[in-house]
């Protein structure tokens, strides 16, 4: 029996190697070379087009630091993250917590339909929105008229923008966090809700003292993970303020920053400090949301 | 016990009108996007828009469809979301299955550093990706706009998850027959996880389908930009054309409402589930 088993134990590793190999080699390229050459880079004084790099330490954070237009791109990017999170979360939790409720039919229809922007893309996503946003064709400007109020210039005026950026955001992403709230519902045990029924408390009660603190380790998930994803903000904002329709003054975030810096202006070791910070603000992200799972 | 009657309160008719109120914002832009593409540029254009479009217009398509690059443009993302699809499902159900079902050296070391990845977000590994894609030569090239997605690090770890509930019984019964690992692989393991590779397969066309930095950075030919790029070109070369942009982009969504009108229930749940676990 005993050389059999070697025979199989060889064969099992040979399996296991001819796969592992190749692939984490492909890891090593695009992922591992990569990041590593990010954090090194940042340290360095490195042109794209032009050979050569210069050991810098930290001048290349300091520039960030002291750059009005990385400062603005935080801002900014801040500021679209956190309305974008609070909003597709809070709607996400809302409609997940309608459509839970068994009295009306066409629910799983209108469902599905909440889900339809998620599986658009952004860029097409993004072109609609901007027609609806459009100055002097746009259907919102229109019924703000209509209203008796004045149209806005939604796209050109550097402030205002942002709030388009944070509606086509939470746009896409309220369906996908709908569906997440929806799993964590559907995990709930069901007698809970019988026994306070039994109990009479109303509705309002259940969904204070039941559904709200058996859903709250899920509702810490979905909060993170949507601030992780609109900390990348980038393609909205970027297809929102260019163009033809636009004035051409960009919507900066710190993606569009990493994009400038090393894509425009060539700058290798500025667009890698932009991207540690991108780095470090994604990793304590995802830190918080490990420890507070863990608490539950 | 005694039947309560569900009263329905004024809060309940606030609740419902939200409700509907988010229908109406969920569904507006792409039922306004439909109806735009087939107006023309002076109904677009007039003061009053017109809710349906007052005769047919079909310029718009028509305008997409001959346009030198528009075709191409389509074409090119096809082409990059079906190799990234095949590629990073293969191996992601390849290595998967070694995580799942085999003991060696470093396992845990290994599984750990491709989880660690996933962390790190893709955007701010840009700039030397461009330099190794760059030193390849292979901008403007497929294999150029394929080369970072090649690989799934979430792919692998979904994979992994789904192939690990597969009993080790009816491999070891194979082996016993003398089936040697492909075979298992093949013969079980895949058929067993046909509804893991569809979700994974879905997940990875969609996101590649509306990749949008990568193209940017690596494709300055048009005839190698996609969808994602043409479509924003667009808006240069029909000024303020809306109904051409809009024709774009619901031939641009095609491919995804096609997937979503077959596999709705496993992409929700399927999506939902991901998410949560990954």
């Amino acid at each position: 029996m005993r050389p059999l088993v070697n025979r199989q134990r060889r064969s099992d590793l040979i399996f296991v190697f001819s796969i592992l190999i190749p692939i984490m080699a492909l890891f090593t390229i695009i992922r591992f070379i990569p990041i590593g050459d990010t954090i090194i880079t940042s340290f360095f004084k490195r042109d794209m087009i032009r050979p050569g790099k210069k050991f810098v330490g930290f001048d290349n954070y300091a520039y960030l630091f002291s750059d009005p237009s990385f400062g603005k791109s935080l801002l900014n990017t801040g500021f679209i993250a956190a309305f974008s999170m609070f909003f597709s979360v809070f709607f996400g939790l809302f409609l997940a917590v309608e459509v839970n409720q068994k009295q009306m039919k066409g629910l799983k229809v209108a469902q599905t339909l909440f889900f339809l922007p998620v599986i658009v893309s952004m860029v097409p996503a993004t072109l609609m929105w901007k027609m609806l946003f459009d100055y002097n064709v746009g259907v919102i400007n229109y019924i703000l008229k209509a209203l008796g109020g004045h149209a806005i210039d939604w796209i050109n005026n550097e402030k205002i923008v942002r709030w388009p950026i944070v509606i086509i955001s939470v746009w896409k992403e309220m369906g996908y966090n709908m569906m997440l709230f929806y799993v964590g519902l559907k995990a709930i045990p069901r007698d809970l809700y019988e026994s306070a029924d039994l109990d009479g408390a109303g509705r309002w009660a259940q969904f204070r003292y039941i559904t709200v603190p058996q859903l709250k380790p899920i509702t810490l998930f979905v909060l993170v993970v949507s601030l992780i994803k609109f900390v990348k903000v980038f393609t909205q904002a970027i297809v929102m303020t260019s163009g033809s329709q636009s004035s051409g003054n960009i919507m900066k975030t710190v993606v569009y920053y990493i994009y400038q810096q090393g894509f425009s202006l060539h700058s290798m070791g500025r667009a890698s400090a932009a991207s540690v910070v991108l780095l470090i603000i994604v990793f304590l992200l995802t830190w918080l949301q490990m420890h507070l799972g863990k608490e539950k | 016990m005694s039947m309560k009657v569900k009263r329905i309160t004024v809060v309940d008719v606030i609740l419902l009108v939200l409700f509907f109120l988010l229908l109406v914002i969920t569904l507006f832009p792409l039922f306004w996007m439909l109806v735009t593409s087939v107006k023309t540029p002076a109904e677009i254009n007039q003061a009053t828009p017109t809710i349906f479009p007052e005769n047919w217009f079909w310029g718009n398509y028509q305008k997409i469809f001959t346009d030198q690059y528009f075709p191409r443009y389509f074409l090119n993302s096809l082409i990059v979301a079906v190799c990234v699809t095949v590629i990073a499902v293969m191996g992601s159900s390849l290595l998967g299955y070694v995580f799942a079902k085999f003991q060696f050296p470093l396992k845990n070391v290994f599984f750990y550093l491709i989880l660690l990845t996933i962390m790190v977000p893709f955007e701010a590994t840009v700039v030397p990706l461009y330099m190794i894609v760059r030193s390849m030569k292979a901008i403007n090239s497929y294999w150029g706009l394929i080369f970072p997605s090649i690989i799934s690090s979430f792919g692998i770890f979904f994979m992994r998850q789904n192939m690990e509930s597969i009993p080790d019984s009816l491999i070891e019964a194979a082996k016993i027959d003398g089936a040697g690992n492909f075979y298992v692989y093949r013969k079980i393991i895949l058929p067993l996880s046909t509804s893991a590779i569809s979700v994974l397969s879905i997940l990875l066309f969609l996101t590649e389908w509306s990749s949008y930095l990568w193209p940017l950075l690596i494709a300055t030919k048009k005839e190698m930009f996609v969808l994602e790029i043409g479509l924003t070109l667009l808006q240069d070369e029909y000024i303020t054309d809306y109904g051409v942009m809009m024709a774009g982009c619901f031939v641009a969504l095609i491919p995804a409402l096609i997937l979503f009108l077959l596999f709705r229930r496993n992409i929700m749940e399927g999506i939902a589930m991901s998410g949560i676990k990954g």
